[in-house]
């Protein structure tokens, strides 16, 4: 009897060892999944804020002319000011997008067996279609004059529309216990603003429509980046 | 009693102690880390991590690899795909054998139903 006694508290301590190794494991997973979910949040907004930045250089570029200082060479500030935002966007991408690739590869991890290659290329595919199909698509269009000042903005809702079909999903059905909804909120926010920017086109012209279109992109990006970062938080 | 045994023997001896495990989860979740970072972030000696370092080296579960960096080049500790295959089935065999101790009433300082101790 005291053999078996000591038989049992001998498993026991190994329960308890391999318990707490089990928790180890699901805590591990939940902080690959926070720090990817926070990651794509994170540059989303930061690029959306870019993105803004460009959008309205541009705008102003194209409608009111570089600025004109006496001692300076017509469009060298034009030229200056849109390669330092310009450099600003890969500066961003040059520490964002390591943190993003590391954490995707961390992600990738909890991707079981040979399913992991083919869906990490297609997640690497998905963003160059998604940024490059729609822009071709809207700015070959012209619906109406000054169209393209504000083009990006759809375009921008499509890529985002894709990124959720080829990318959110995709991920959401590989990796257990994801419940990314960042592109999805995106796409829907911006779809229902949308209006609002061919309001504005008609009722303000070119500055009205940019002006409208860059806050509803700002206000889209913000929502959705903040509210997968709530979402991760409260899942952690 | 000898079910536990069964189970307990399905796990993978090289990842079945807790220093391994522990390693192997960081590397895991952090990717490649060189070794003082690891001892660092783990809280162990140079003796023990090397120890324990070697034999996930010799399953082929962690290698050792140079990256440069900005001080120069540095040897990193990286999970191999090997490794990580590994770790998922060896988490996967926790999980039974955890839900059978649960069942059977064993252990319990973590909850879940266990025989309370004292």
């Amino acid at each position: 009897m005291p053999a078996k006694c000591s038989m049992v508290k001998h498993v026991e301590k190994e329960i308890n060892v391999l318990r707490a190794e089990k928790e180890l494991a699901g805590l591990a997973e939940k902080l690959i999944i926070y720090r990817f979910r926070v990651a794509l949040a994170n540059m989303t907004l930061t690029f959306a804020v870019i993105g803004a930045i460009l959008a309205f250089a541009l705008t102003l570029l194209f409608t009111v002319g570089p600025p004109r200082l006496p001692w300076v060479p017509a469009g060298l500030t034009g030229a200056v000011g849109l390669t330092a935002i310009i450099a600003t966007f890969f500066a961003a991408a040059a520490v964002l997008y390591p943190v993003y690739e590391k954490s995707l590869r961390g992600l990738s991890r909890l991707i079981p067996g040979e399913e992991r290659e083919s869906l990490v290329k297609r997640l690497n595919a998905a963003p160059i279609v998604s940024y490059t199909v729609p822009f071709a698509i809207f700015y070959l269009v012209k619906p109406y004059p000054g169209w393209e000042s504000h083009a990006w903005y759809f375009a921008l809702t499509l890529a985002s529309l894709t990124m959720y079909a080829m990318y959110e999903r995709a991920l959401n059905s590989k990796v257990e216990g994801l419940r990314l909804r960042i592109y999805l909120v995106l796409t829907a926010l911006m779809a229902v603003l949308s209006p609002l920017v061919v309001a504005a086109a008609s009722a303000w012209g070119v500055g009205g429509a940019v002006a409208v279109a860059v806050m509803a992109f700002l206000a889209s990006s913000l929502i959705a980046s903040l509210q997968e970062i709530y979402r991760a938080e409260r899942e952690l | 009693m000898t079910e536990p045994y069964r189970l307990l023997g399905r796990l993978d001896p090289v990842l079945r102690h807790p220093t391994r495990f522990a390693l192997m989860t960081l590397l895991i979740v952090s990717g490649p880390l060189t070794e003082g970072e690891a001892a660092r972030k783990l809280g162990l000696a140079w003796g023990p991590l090397s120890t324990h370092l070697s034999k996930l080296v010799e399953a082929g579960y962690v290698e050792k690899r140079r990256y440069p960096t900005l001080k120069g080049p540095r040897v990193f500790l990286a999970a191999t795909e090997e490794g990580v295959k590994a770790y998922r089935e060896y988490v996967e065999a926790l999980e039974e054998v955890v839900e059978y101790a649960r069942r059977a009433g064993l252990g319990g300082q973590h909850g879940g139903g266990g025989r309370p101790h004292g």
